[in-house]
Order: structure tokens, then sequence, then C-alpha cells
């Protein structure tokens, strides 16, 4: 058999065998509702409520093994169930089943009439409302921060402002020096930073201006072009990997795809 | 003299004479654009025939129309119709700084494609096996994915991503006062008025968060 016959006939092979994941793939996504996906289902209780900002507190897991309370806190960005996806997905079951006292800001989704809130008011009232809730709970003075992503650029403010009421402050994925990239990092580090920079000041007023808030389809399209191929193909092509990951089992196979809720995100 | 007589003039009533002005105003606007359409067709397709390019270098359409709906005012009349001129060039406008957008956004697929052939002729030859359609397509990825972000970094696409967002906050921005115009003519409330008032919660929120703040401050000192 000659190469371009060969070639030919792997070619075929190949596609058959996708074609058959992308139909299993195709017939999961058809047969997946809103109500199939559970996200954020980690038991909590509502603590305090602050216009649209609530105060959450997780039902202990296990033994506790630190009592000092953690409050979690994430970005403007996303929303709280990013921390807690699913059962085996769960940064949040993953801290209770260690014996952690944990405690949740939930920011609301801002609209509108959130346009004239600044940094101040989410660092220096909202989290330090929270803050004093827990310590009033607890009987503790003093707490520990977790912040997540922009969460850890608030959790950073308060904790400098306020360093007689943090314990420990723990961030993960939060951006803290915004002009790195001219640091000589590689090419694919920093895009928002040049992105956000090559905007002028007025810019950035007029879109508050004439939207009241960053849009969230908006902010989405700015994240995609962080890894443009990626966002081009992980509700495609990279399907059939979820398919091939799922080794037959529905159940699990569900459970793996992500919610309409993200998409975009 | 008749009883019809003796009876007293009605009263005109204000939500028909709106209703009749609004619709002298939409007809009157509807005019406009067709005229427009009319007679700025024919220099719209000499332009696109002169310039692969089309109106993507250019915006001397919609200074134009501007330069026409911003002449001389008088007081406030037809004031709707200046209002949808200037969102008819701001429109314009937007459409020409996609046009630009889209032709920097779309060099690094060409370098990319490029690349890929050279890369795909080098492996296919010798005694190297043809890498399946999965591995092809991940080679794809890899190399356009560093055109992308390569060009995604230029000074080119971030101006011309910088000056097509403006072109679209300017036309939402005129769109806006559009629906401001009309909701004042029906006298309902604007989005201006919602945003004043939004302002002044969260402003009065502010203080007497302060003022709470305060006096459990001070009641902590009293009782020390």
């Amino acid at each position: 058999m000659s190469d371009q016959e060969n070639q030919a006939s792997r070619f075929a092979r190949d596609m058959a065998a996708n074609a058959e994941k992308m139909f299993k793939a195709t017939q999961l996504i058809a047969n997946t509702r809103d109500e199939d996906v559970n996200i954020g289902t980690t038991p909590k209780h509502l603590v305090m409520r602050r216009d649209k900002v609530e105060l959450f507190h997780y039902e202990p897991m296990a033994e506790a093994t630190a009592t000092t309370p953690v409050l979690l806190a994430y970005g403007l960005i996303g929303r709280y169930t990013m921390a807690d996806l699913q059962p085996d997905r769960s940064l949040v079951r993953s801290l209770l089943s260690k014996g952690l006292d944990l405690w949740l800001i939930d920011w609301g989704q801002p609209g509108r009439a959130e346009r004239w809130l600044t940094i101040d008011d989410y660092v220096d009232d909202y989290i330090d409302a929270a803050v004093d809730r827990i310590c009033r709970e607890t009987g503790y003075d003093r707490i520990n921060l977790l912040g997540i992503c922009e969460g850890g650029v608030f959790t950073t403010c308060y904790a400098a402002l306020h360093p007689e009421k943090v314990k420990n402050l723990v961030l993960t994925i939060t951006p803290i020096d915004f002009h790195a990239d001219t640091k000589g990092t590689a090419a694919h580090h920093g895009f928002l930073n040049i992105w956000t920079r090559s905007l002028d000041p007025e810019d950035i007023d007029k879109l508050v201006d004439t939207y009241g808030v960053l849009p969230g389809e908006f902010m989405s399209s700015v994240f995609s072009m962080m890894t443009p191929m990626r966002s081009l193909t992980k509700y495609n092509v990279d399907l059939i990997d979820v398919v091939m990951q799922s080794v037959g089992s529905w159940g699990y196979c569900k459970q793996r795809v992500p919610s309409p809720r993200w998409s975009g995100a | 003299m008749s009883e019809k007589d003796k009876l007293p003039a009605a009263e005109p009533d204000p939500a028909l004479e709106w209703a009749k002005l609004w619709k002298a105003m939409a007809e009157s606007s509807n005019r406009m654009v067709e005229a427009w359409s009319g007679s700025m067709a024919p220099f719209m397709l000499a332009r696109l025939s002169e310039k692969p390019a089309g109106f993507g270098d250019g915006n001397e359409l919609s200074a134009a129309i501007e330069r026409m709906a911003q002449g001389p005012r008088l007081a406030d009349v037809w004031d709707i119709d200046r209002k949808m001129a200037l969102a008819f060039g701001a429109w314009i406008e937007m459409r020409q700084r996609l046009a630009s957008y889209n032709a920097v956004a779309a060099a690094p697929w060409a370098e990319a494609s490029k690349r890929f052939l050279e890369t795909m002729s080098a492996i296919g030859t010798g005694e190297t096996p043809a890498p399946d359609w999965r591995e092809a397509f991940a080679k794809w990825s890899e190399i356009s994915n560093e055109e992308l972000i390569r060009n995604q970094r230029t000074d080119g696409f971030l101006r011309a991503q910088k000056e097509l967002l403006q072109a679209g906050l300017q036309l939402r921005s005129r769109q806006d006062d559009i629906a401001e115009a009309a909701s004042a003519m029906f006298g309902l409330p604007t989005r201006k008025d919602f945003d004043d008032v939004t302002r002044q919660l969260t402003e009065l929120r502010r203080e007497v968060r302060a003022l709470s703040r305060q006096a459990r401050g001070q009641k902590i000192e009293g009782a020390l």
C-alpha cells in the first residue's frame, strides 16, 4: 500500500472513530438539563445581608482542627460557585473536610444601581462588616482571610488597612503587580494589563457611564483573548476528550459538562 | 343658536397631540433616512470600489452627518430628529471601526496558515509518519494561538480595538439620548433620573453607616 493510501485509510479510520465520539458528545449535551448540573451545593446558611452582599456560614463537615474562622472572598468577576463547583471538585468542601470554620462573602450580581460603589465600599464597608459580624458570632477578635482573584485584591487592601482584625492572609490567583508584564515576562502573560493600559481613563469612565457596570459579555470576551485558541475550542473539539474521559458513565459525564452559566466565563 | 353651538369647545387631548407630534417626527426622520440612503448609496459604492478596505480607513461620512446634525439649532424643534441623525452617524462610524478591527484581527490567521503548512510539509516528508488529524489539529491550535497572542499585543491591534470600543460606546450613548428624549416626552422617568436616585441612595447609605460606626465607637469609649 502506498504512503498516500496509508494516510487516506488512517484518516478515514480516525474520522469514523471521532465521529462516533462527537455523536456521543452531542447526545450528552442534548440530554443534559440545567437541573442535572448541581453546583454550589455544600450546605451553608445566611448570616447577614447588606445591600446585595450576603455573608454565609458553611456547615462543618469534619471535626474542627483550627478554630480561627476563615472568610473566603472571591472577585466581582464570576460567582462564588467557582469555589464549590461539585462535590468532587470543590475548594469549599476540601477546606471543610480539613476541619476549618469556613465563611463566605457572596457579592450578588451588581447592576446599574451599584454603579456608584467604589473599592472603598467593598473593602471598608462590606468586608469590614462581614469581619465584625464573624468576630461577634465566634468570639474571635482576628480572623483568617482567603482571597481569590479580585477578592485577593480586596482582602489585601483590607489586611493593610485593618491588620488588627486579620490573623492570616491567604491569596490565590490574585493580581498584585499590574505592571509585571513590562518586566520581560512570557509573551502570554499580562494581557489584561496591556489591554487595560491601551485605553484612556476617559474610555473606562464612559464605559461605566454608558452601561453602569462593565458588562459580563464584555469582560468574558476580553478574558477569552488571554487564551484565544482554547476559548475557540473548549466547547466543541475539546468535548471529544470529555467523552473519552467519561468511561461510559453518563452520571459522571454529566458532572463533567460545564454548566451553561459558566459558558464563556 | 343651536344646542351644539352653546356647548363649550372640547379641551384638546394632550396625549393625542403628543401622538400626532411624535408621528410627524417619525415620518420626518424616516424621510430623512430614505433621502440619505438614496443620496449616499452611490457615494458609498464608489468608495468601496476605490478602496478595497471600504470605509475602514476614513470616517468622512459620519463626520459630515455629524456636521449636518449639529448645524443651526432652533431651540428644541426637531431635536429628536437631530438625535436620530447623530445616532445614525455614530452607527456608520462604528461600522467603519469594526471593518478596521476585522482587518487587523484577520491578519494572524494568514500567518498561522503559512506556518502550519510549512510545519506539516516538513513532518510529512522522510520516514516520519504523517500525524493523525488530532495531532495536526493540536499543531494548528498551537501555531494559531502563538500568532493570535502576538497580534493582540501589537499597537495596531490595541488601537483598532480601542477605537472600536470608543465608537461602540458613542453609538450606545447616542441611542440612549433618543431613549431619554422619548421618555421625557411622555413624562416617564429617564435613566438619568434612575442614576440620580441610586447615587443619592448610595451616598445616604454611606452617611448612615459612617454615623452608625461613629456612634458604636463612642459607646465603646464610654464603656471603658
